[in-house]
This record gives C-alpha cells, sequence and structure tokens, in this order.
C-alpha cells in the first residue's frame, strides 16, 4: 500500500487558485470542486511518482503541521470520489472514509482535506423557474407531486398558507 | 423554420441588448405594443434585420366558426417553446426566454441569479434560487435607502463589476410565497442605478421564518461555488465565469446565513457590523471547512 503513487488527472479540467483554496470544474460532469488548503497541496502531489508517506511529509511541510498518512489517504479517498485522480489509482485502499475519520479523530487532528463540490446547474436551472406557478401564481391544474411542466425540476405540491399548488 | 417564415407575419422588432441581437415577430401588429415592454433593460432597436435568435408569436383566439379558438404559439428560432389558449401566458414564456436567452448568451456579461442593490459606492449580490426571499430582501434594502439594481440578475463584466438590470420588482404576498405583484423600483420609494459598481459584499441568505440574521463569513472558495450554482452561463463558459467569479471574491466580503425578516436583516446589512467582520471572516473562513466536518465526525 506504500508503494502506491497516485496521479491527478489533467485532462478536461480547469483549474483557479484562490488564495489557499483550489477551484477545480470537471468539463465532463459539470461539477466544481473546492479543495480546501490540504487537499489542494496533495492534489499537487499526485503526480505518480510521489507516494504516500512521502506525501504526508511534503504537505506537512508547506501547511506547517504534521500531516498523518491517514489524512493523506483519506484526502486521497475524497480526490478520487471527486474524479480527480486517474482511473484505477486508488481503489485498493481497504480502510473505509468513516475508519479512516475515526482514526483521525482518535489522533486529535488539526487539519482535514476537505473537497467541496457543486454540480453546476444549466442556465435553466440556474434562472428563475419559467412555470406559472413561480412567476405569477399557482400552477394550472398541475397534478400534486408532478414534475412541473414547464422544464424545471421541481414539483408541484402544496405551500403552508397559500391557496393552490406552487412548484417548490 | 422554413414552414414558420411562411406562416403571415404582421410585425416585427429587431433588437440589441447585452452585445446580442434578437428578434420578435408577431401575427397581429396590436401585440408588438405588449411585445416591446417585455424586453430586456437597456434594449436599442438593430440597425440590421439579420438576429443571432428569433421569436415567433403566432397570435390566436376565436375563428370564425363558433366554438373553436386558435391557440397562441411560441416558437424560439424552430422550437416550440409553448402552446396556449391564454395569451398572457405565452406573453409571460416569450419575456421567460427573451431574458434567458439574453443571459445565457451574452457574450461580454456574466448572469448570476441574484438580488443586487448599490450601496455607498458598492454592490452588494445576494445570490439565491427562486423562493429563497431575494425579492423581498431587495425590497427592504431600497426601502431602507439602498439603490435598486435588479431583483433578478447581477449582470457581471469582465473586470467584476455589477451593471443594472432594473426589471420590475417581483413581491411576493408572503415571505416564501408566490410572487403576486411586480412593482416599479419607484413605486416603493427607491431608485435604480445607473452606473457598474464593484461588488462589495456577496450574501448567500435565504429566508426562514423566525430566524435571526447572524451571517457567517464564508471562504473564497465557498463564495464562488454559491454565485456559480446560480450562474446561467457557468456550463457555456466555464473557464470565464470561474474567472470573472474569482476576481468578485477576492475583493468583496463574503457571508452566508438564513435569515428572518427582511426589513430587520436590511438594517443589519447596511447599517450593521458586517463590514467590521471582513478580518475576523477571512481567518474563520480559511478553516470553516475543517470544523464543519470534524463537527460532524
Amino acid at each position: 500500500m506504500r508503494s502506491v503513487r497516485p496521479r491527478a488527472r489533467t485532462t478536461r479540467l480547469v483549474k483557479r487558485e484562490l488564495g489557499d483554496e483550489l477551484l477545480v470544474y470537471d468539463l465532463d460532469r459539470h461539477r466544481v470542486h473546492c479543495l480546501n488548503h490540504m487537499a489542494a497541496e496533495m492534489l499537487r502531489c499526485c503526480d505518480g511518482k510521489t507516494t504516500v508517506s512521502d506525501m504526508a511529509l511534503r504537505v506537512g511541510d508547506v501547511l506547517g503541521i504534521p500531516v498523518g498518512e491517514d489524512a493523506v489517504r483519506l484526502g486521497l479517498l475524497r480526490l478520487e470520489k471527486a474524479h480527480l485522480l486517474e482511473d484505477g489509482a486508488f481503489g485498493i485502499f481497504n480502510a473505509s472514509r468513516r475508519d479512516l475519520l475515526r482514526n483521525l479523530s482518535r489522533a486529535a487532528v488539526v487539519a482535514v482535506p476537505v473537497v467541496t463540490a457543486l454540480s453546476v446547474p444549466s442556465a435553466a436551472q440556474a434562472a428563475s423557474c419559467g412555470c406559472r406557478a413561480f412567476t405569477w401564481g399557482p400552477c394550472f391544474g398541475c397534478p400534486e407531486g408532478a414534475s412541473c411542466g414547464w422544464g424545471c425540476h421541481r414539483r408541484c405540491q402544496k405551500v403552508d398558507g397559500l391557496p393552490g399548488l406552487f412548484c417548490v | 423554420m422554413d414552414k414558420i417564415d411562411r406562416l403571415g407575419w404582421a410585425a416585427g422588432i429587431a433588437f440589441k441588448a447585452y452585445g446580442l441581437s434578437v428578434g420578435v415577430r408577431v401575427t397581429d401588429t396590436s401585440v408588438l405594443e405588449q411585445v416591446c415592454k417585455l424586453l430586456p433593460p437597456g434594449w436599442t432597436p438593430a440597425a440590421s434585420p439579420a438576429v443571432r435568435c428569433l421569436f415567433s408569436l403566432i397570435v390566436g383566439g376565436p375563428t370564425r366558426r363558433a366554438g373553436l379558438r386558435r391557440f397562441n404559439i411560441l416558437y424560439a428560432d424552430a422550437a416550440r417553446v409553448v402552446r396556449t389558449h391564454n395569451l398572457e401566458e405565452a406573453l409571460q414564456q416569450l419575456e421567460l426566454h427573451l431574458h434567458l436567452y439574453i443571459a445565457e448568451m451574452a457574450p461580454r456579461y456574466t448572469f448570476v441569479h441574484a438580488g443586487v442593490v448599490g450601496w455607498k459606492g458598492k454592490a452588494i449580490v445576494i445570490p439565491g434560487r427562486s423562493l429563497a426571499g431575494k425579492s423581498s430582501l431587495v425590497a427592504a434594502l431600497v426601502q431602507a435607502g439602498a439603490t435598486y439594481y435588479s431583483d433578478e440578475f447581477a449582470v457581471l463584466d469582465g473586470r467584476g463589476r455589477v451593471h443594472p438590470y432594473p426589471i420590475p420588482l417581483a413581491i411576493r404576498q408572503s415571505e416564501g410565497g408566490a410572487p403576486l405583484v411586480k412593482c416599479r423600483v419607484e413605486d416603493i420609494g427607491g431608485v435604480a442605478g445607473t452606473r457598474p459598481l464593484p461588488v462589495g459584499l456577496v450574501l448567500s441568505t435565504r429566508y426562514s421564518s423566525g430566524t435571526r440574521f447572524r451571517p457567517r463569513p464564508v471562504s473564497a472558495g465557498h463564495a464562488v461555488l454559491d454565485l456559480l450554482a446560480n450562474t446561467l452561463p457557468a456550463r457555456r463558459r466555464p473557464e470565464r465565469t470561474l474567472a470573472v467569479l474569482s476576481r468578485i471574491v477576492s475583493h468583496a466580503i463574503l457571508l452566508r446565513g438564513t435569515r428572518g425578516e427582511a426589513a430587520v436583516a436590511a438594517q443589519q446589512v447596511l447599517h450593521g457590523d458586517l463590514l467590521e467582520r471582513r478580518e475576523q471572516g477571512n481567518r474563520t473562513g480559511r478553516i470553516y471547512g475543517v470544523r464543519r466536518r470534524l463537527a460532524l465526525t
């Protein structure tokens, strides 16, 4: 396990550094990942040559705090889950994310790699809903629980204190 | 498209807005006046009839045969958008799709679904989904003295400034409920801004009844995610969108939190100590995710 050398994915990604954080846009999945300082450093270390133990040392040097191998494994699992590592690089950890977190909490660590993901909406999803319910009043006789008929991804249902059905 | 072109078109208009040329044609000249009221703010008549997108509205209504009514049908280029007996509904859909098209395709601007007001030379941007309470907060901010910019889109240019998009406010009868009235900003005692402003505050908030408004600072990365979740051309132009949003958050105060009544929150935003929390916010924001994650375990 110690000889694993993860490699970061490089294609179809748009990266943007924001202070300590790193934003990564996955053009294939239209998902954006916000990596905190530790996760960003780990991703930079994923060059296909650095082992987990070396990575712990390098990330620890950059952050100025001791970083354990469990923290690195947790970060790699999160990066892999976010599809930011090359396929097949990290399916071999037999410890689960829950086990790693439990170990980390016992060790009273002060830093954990965090990857926050967002599914980027299409234009219609990001804008005000096109259905009549949102713009002017209750739906035109949509059955309760049905998908709104105007291309939005909401469902017609009752809203407290208001007559009729609304797409929420 | 040829089939649609062959129909008898009585009137039409070609206009430019936010760098795009768009056309609307109708089968009834009396409807064109109503159509002009639905066009995006700042539109100007186009010199050329060649447009990038053409909306075609077939106006229906009663026919000579008793008991027979023709549908109102709206097309965006060759795609049918709506088919209804209600002309008002067809016009609403025309307005919606016009604004949506401009917002997604405008070449030099990034449209974020957000409420915007101006305050002391800076813009306050409030991104959020429908029913988050944006319009209510914008109206309360305007009534508290802020300048109205938009309750629908924050129009961001390449320099990270917000341009006005002063469409009428859609005020809901109750917080979190459906919008029932559209009113001009002058009707609620406010004024609309005319000049672009740099962003001073990004406030991600939603209404929750009885909640005390205590916004917390967020990191720049999380603020970009909040904005990105409401950015219309994000999928179409991800690189440019990330660049513009990153530029904005690097200079602005970034807060997130649920709010109670809009008037109380507005007073807090404009006259509270939010600006003084900036330094604290930046420090806290750096470890925000870490704390949240540890708390969950």
